[in-house]
C-alpha cells in the first residue's frame, strides 16, 4: 500500500475521517493532513526535494475562504500547477462537484487516478479508489460512473427527420429505401431503416408509425 | 590733383575688394566730393571688383552714373538700364524711379505719348509702393504736360487728381504749383472767376517770393487779356514797388514788358522803352521764352505803322521758336505776317501746316491721355470686382465656419446625449442586477426553506419521538445531503465557452426521467464555442427555466428542444405534449425574468400553447 499520503481538505472533520481510514484501514503510516491548498503545495515539494515525496495525493475541490490569504485557491488549480511541473502522482479528487464534464475535464486534462463523489457511501468508495488505484487502475464513483451525458440525451439527427417527415408524406419503408438509395442518402438499405425508426419509437414512445409521426409532429420536428 | 585722385581710386579699390556691403553703400553715399569722371571710375569699379554685390547697390550704382551724365543720349541709356535691371530685380523702388526718370527724358525730347506712357507707368509704381506724395508729382507732371500741349480739359482733371494726393501740411508747395497751372488752364479756357481764384489762392498761400511775384504776374496777365487793364497796371505797380532788390532780372523784365502791353493795350500809347528795356535784359539774360513774348509784342507794335520793323520782329520770332521749339509763337508770328501780306501763300500754307501739326499733337496727347483714363478705369473695375470677390469668398468662408461651428456643436450635443443615456442605461442595468440578484436571493432563501428547513424540521421531530433507529436517520441525512447539493448546483456557475456544449448537455440530461422524454435537435448546428459568455448564461438559464416550468407544470411525456442558427440569429424551440398553458395565468416570475434577460440582448421570447395542445416556446438572440 501507498506509505506516504498527502491529504487536502478543509473541513476538519472530513479531513480527520479520511486520515483515520487511511491509517487504520489502509495502514498508511505517513499521512499529512492539511487545510490550505498553498500548504499543501509547499508540503508536496519540501517532501520532493527531500528525496521523501509524496505517493498519493487525495484532495477537494473546494475550500472555504478565509483570514489566510492565499495563492492557490482552488482544488483545480493545485492539481494543475503540481501537473505543470510534470509531477505524476497518482491523486484523488474527493468532492461534491458532479457535473460530468468537469469530471471529464479532470480526468483527460490532469490525468487524475480517481473520483470520488462526497456522499452518504464516500469514505468507503474513497477506500475502494485508493485500493483500486495502488494495483494500477483508474477509479470513479459508480453515481458518476456514466460520463457520458449524450446516452442520457436522444438527439435527433436530420437523417432522422427526413425519415420521419417521407413516413408522415404516407410513404412505405419500402419507398424509402429506395428513394434514399437514388439519393445517395445512407443508410438507405431496408433493414438500417427499420432499426432506425425502431430507435425512434422507442424514444418517442409510439407503438406505431401513426403515432410516431403524430408525436413527431406535436414536438413540432416534422 | 590728378595724382591724389588716382591714389585715392586705388585706396578705394583695395577698399571694395573687401566684401562689406555696408562700406560699399558708404562710398556711394560720399562719392558727391569727387568729380564726375572719378565718380564714374568708382562705380565702375566697385561693379567690377564685386560680382556678388545685392541688387539693390547695383540698382543705386545705375541710376547715380546716370544722374552724372550731361549727354542726353547716355542718361537715356542708363535709364532704360536701371529700369531693366530693376524689373529683373523687381525692386519697386527702382522701377518707379526708372519710369519717372525716363518720363523726364523723353519730355526733354518732346516725344509726348512716351513721356505721358512712362510718368503713367510711374505713378502706378508709386501707387503700388504706397508712396502719395510721387504719385501726385508724377500727376502733377501729366497735367503740366497737358497743359503745354493744349489739352486743358485733361490738365485740369490731371491737376485736381493729383492735389487729392498731397498733404495739406507737408505737400503745400506742390498744391500752390498745382493751383497755378490750374489758373492757367482757366485763363486759356476763358474761365476769369476760376481762374482769379486759382491765382489769388497761390499767391496768399505761397512763402517764396519769386514764386509769389511769379503767380501774381500771371494774375496780371490774366486781367490784361480780359480787358481788365487798369486792375493789371496797377497790379504789377505794386509788384514793381515792392521787389526785393536782388530779383531775378527774367521776372522782372517779363513784369515790365507785361506792364508795357497793358498800357499798350488799354491807350496805344508810347510804350517803346519798356518794351525795349525788357527785350534788352532778356537779351542779357538769354530769356529764349520771354523773347518770344517780346519780339511778337513789338512785331505786334510795328504791325500798323512800321511792317518792316514788324517783319523782322516776326522773322526772330520764328528763330527762336524754332530753336526751343515752341511752334505756337511761329504760329502766331505767321498770323501777323499773313494780316501784314494777305496775297503770301508761303504764309499761309505755312500756317495751316502748323496749326494741323499743333491740332495733331493736342489730339495725340487728348488720344493718350483718354486711353490712359480708360485703362486706369479698366484698372479701378478690376481692383472692385477683385474686391467684391474677396469679399464674397470671405463670406463664404464665415458660413462655412458657421457651419463648421454648428457641426460642432451637434457633435457636442451628441456626445453629451451618448454620455447621458450611456450613464442612465448602466443605472438601469445596475438596478436590473441588483433586481436579480434580490430575485435569485429569494429564490435560494425559499428553496432553502421550502427544500432543507422542511427536511431538517422532519427529522428533528423523529429524533425528538425517538421513533426512529439509525438506518432512518441515516436515509433522512442523505436525502437533506441531496437536497442542499441539488441547490448548490442549480446556482452553481456556468461554465461557457468550449465547455458550454458539454455543460447545455448536461443540463438537459438531468431533467430526463422515466416520465419524461427529452429529444434535442440541431444542437451541433451552433458554433456554441463563438458566443459570448453573456449569451450562453441567458440561453442556459432560460432552458432551465423552461425545464424547471416543464417539470413543475407541463405534465408531458414527450418535450424536445430544437437548435437552430438562421444567418445572425440563434433560435431554440421547445415544445413538449402536456397541457400547454394555463390561459388565465399569467407567467411565473422565472418566466417573466427569463424574458427580460433575452429582451435586453436584443432577442425575443414567447411562450403559448401549440396547435395540438402542449406549450410551445421560441427564443431568438442575435448572435
Amino acid at each position: 500500500m501507498f506509505q506516504k499520503v498527502l491529504v487536502v481538505e478543509d473541513l476538519d472533520t472530513v479531513g480527520y475521517g479520511i486520515s483515520m481510514m487511511l491509517q487504520q484501514e489502509l495502514g498508511v503510516r505517513g499521512v499529512v493532513l492539511t487545510q490550505y491548498c498553498d500548504e499543501a503545495y509547499l508540503k508536496f515539494k519540501k517532501a520532493d526535494l527531500n528525496n521523501h515525496p509524496f505517493e498519493l495525493i487525495v484532495t477537494d475541490l473546494s475550500f472555504k475562504k478565509d483570514y489566510r490569504p492565499h495563492s492557490i485557491s482552488s482544488g483545480k488549480e493545485l492539481i494543475k500547477k503540481i501537473r505543470n511541473q510534470n509531477y505524476n502522482t497518482p491523486i484523488v479528487i474527493c468532492s461534491v462537484e458532479e457535473k460530468p464534464n468537469a469530471i471529464k475535464r479532470f480526468i483527460e486534462v490532469y490525468q487524475v487516478s480517481g473520483y470520488v463523489l462526497k456522499g452518504r457511501d464516500g469514505l468507503k468508495d474513497l477506500k475502494t479508489a485508493i485500493e483500486s488505484i495502488f494495483s494500477g487502475k483508474q477509479y470513479l464513483s459508480s453515481k458518476i460512473e456514466n460520463l457520458d451525458t449524450e446516452k442520457h440525451i436522444f438527439e435527433i439527427e436530420e437523417y432522422d427527420v427526413l425519415l420521419l417527415f417521407h413516413l408522415s408524406d404516407g410513404l412505405t419503408q419500402d419507398q424509402i429505401s429506395e428513394l434514399f438509395n437514388t439519393q445517395g442518402i445512407s443508410p438507405s438499405s431496408l433493414s438500417s431503416i427499420e432499426k432506425k425508426l425502431n430507435r425512434l419509437k422507442d424514444i418517442l414512445k409510439a407503438n406505431n408509425n401513426v403515432q410516431l409521426v403524430a408525436n413527431a409532429k406535436d414536438l413540432g420536428l416534422i | 590733383m590728378k595724382l591724389f585722385n588716382q591714389l585715392l581710386i586705388l585706396l578705394l579699390f583695395s577698399y571694395c575688394t573687401v566684401k562689406n556691403n555696408q562700406k560699399e553703400i558708404e562710398i556711394l553715399d560720399n562719392q558727391y566730393s569727387f568729380d564726375t569722371i572719378t565718380q564714374h571710375t568708382i562705380l565702375d569699379s566697385i561693379i567690377y571688383e564685386n560680382s556678388k554685390i545685392p541688387d539693390s547697390i547695383i540698382l543705386k550704382i545705375l541710376w547715380k552714373k546716370s544722374s552724372l551724365f550731361k549727354n542726353r543720349d547716355s542718361v537715356l541709356k542708363y535709364d532704360r538700364l536701371l529700369l531693366k535691371e530693376a524689373k529683373e530685380a523687381k525692386n519697386l523702388y527702382y522701377i518707379a524711379k526708372g519710369y519717372s526718370y525716363l518720363a523726364y527724358d523723353y519730355r526733354e525730347e518732346q516725344i509726348l505719348d512716351s513721356a505721358l506712357y512712362y510718368y503713367q507707368q510711374a505713378k502706378k509704381s508709386y501707387l503700388k509702393l504706397g508712396d502719395s506724395t510721387q504719385v501726385g508729382r508724377k500727376l502733377m507732371n501729366i497735367g503740366n504736360l497737358q497743359y503745354r500741349f493744349n489739352d486743358l480739359f485733361g490738365a485740369k482733371e490731371s491737376l485736381t487728381e493729383a492735389i487729392k494726393y498731397f498733404d495739406a501740411k507737408f505737400n503745400e508747395k506742390y498744391i500752390i504749383q498745382c493751383w497755378n497751372t490750374l489758373g492757367n488752364c482757366y485763363a486759356e479756357l476763358d474761365d476769369f472767376e476760376k481762374a482769379k481764384i486759382y491765382y489769388k489762392n497761390a499767391i496768399r498761400l505761397e512763402e517764396n517770393i519769386q514764386n509769389k511775384i511769379i503767380y501774381s504776374n500771371n494774375l496780371a496777365v490774366l486781367n490784361s487779356d480780359k480787358g481788365y487793364f487798369d486792375n493789371a497796371i496797377q497790379l504789377i505797380d505794386s509788384i514793381i514797388a515792392n521787389i526785393p532788390d536782388n530779383y531775378n532780372k527774367k521776372e522782372y523784365s517779363r513784369l515790365i514788358h507785361n506792364k508795357a502791353e497793358a498800357e499798350w493795350k488799354q491807350s496805344k500809347k508810347n510804350v517803346l522803352p519798356d518794351y525795349v528795356n525788357a527785350l534788352k535784359i532778356r537779351k542779357q539774360e538769354n530769356d529764349l521764352w520771354g523773347l518770344l513774348s517780346s519780339y511778337q509784342s513789338l512785331a505786334e507794335y510795328f504791325e500798323k505803322t512800321k511792317p518792316q520793323q514788324a517783319k523782322k520782329y516776326v522773322d526772330s520770332l520764328t528763330l527762336t521758336s524754332k530753336t526751343i521749339k515752341v511752334p505756337l509763337s511761329e504760329l502766331n508770328g505767321l498770323e501777323i505776317l499773313m494780316r501784314l501780306y494777305p496775297n503770301n501763300v508761303t504764309y499761309r500754307n505755312r500756317y495751316i501746316f502748323l496749326k494741323d501739326s499743333l491740332y495733331q499733337q493736342e489730339f495725340k496727347v487728348k488720344t493718350q491721355f483718354a486711353k490712359m483714363k480708360y485703362d486706369d478705369e479698366q484698372e479701378k473695375i478690376l481692383l472692385k470686382t477683385l474686391e467684391l470677390e474677396t469679399a464674397q469668398k470671405e463670406v463664404k468662408l464665415s458660413q462655412s465656419r458657421e457651419q463648421r461651428l454648428w457641426l460642432l456643436f451637434l457633435l457636442a450635443l451628441f456626445i453629451l446625449v451618448s454620455i447621458a443615456s450611456y450613464y442612465f442605461i448602466q443605472q438601469k442595468n445596475k438596478k436590473e442586477k441588483l433586481q436579480e440578484i434580490y430575485n435569485t436571493e429569494k429564490r435560494i432563501s425559499q428553496d432553502l426553506h421550502d427544500g432543507l428547513a422542511n427536511d431538517v424540521f422532519g427529522l428533528m421531530t423523529q429524533l425528538q419521538n425517538q421513533k426512529s433507529n439509525n438506518e432512518t436517520l441515516m436515509n433522512n441525512l442523505e436525502q437533506i445531503y441531496e437536497t442542499t447539493r441539488k441547490i448548490s448546483h442549480e446556482n452553481a456557475s456556468i461554465s461557457t465557452g468550449k465547455e458550454f456544449r458539454e455543460e447545455l448537455g448536461f443540463l438537459i440530461s438531468t431533467y430526463q426521467s422515466k416520465d419524461i422524454t427529452l429529444v434535442i435537435h440541431g444542437i451541433d448546428t451552433i458554433p456554441w464555442s463563438e458566443l459570448s459568455e453573456n449569451l450562453c448564461v441567458v440561453i442556459h438559464r432560460s432552458i432551465k427555466e423552461l425545464l424547471v416550468n416543464m417539470k413543475k407544470h407541463a405534465k408531458a411525456s414527450l418535450a424536445s428542444i430544437q437548435f437552430k442558427k438562421d444567418r445572425e440569429l440563434l433560435l431554440v424551440t421547445y415544445t413538449d405534449n402536456g397541457i400547454g398553458l394555463d390561459k388565465k395565468k399569467s407567467y411565473g416570475i422565472g418566466l417573466l425574468n427569463t424574458e427580460n434577460r433575452i429582451n435586453n440582448l436584443g432577442g425575443s421570447f414567447t411562450f403559448g400553447s401549440g396547435e395540438n395542445g402542449g406549450a410551445i416556446s421560441r427564443i431568438t438572440l442575435p448572435i
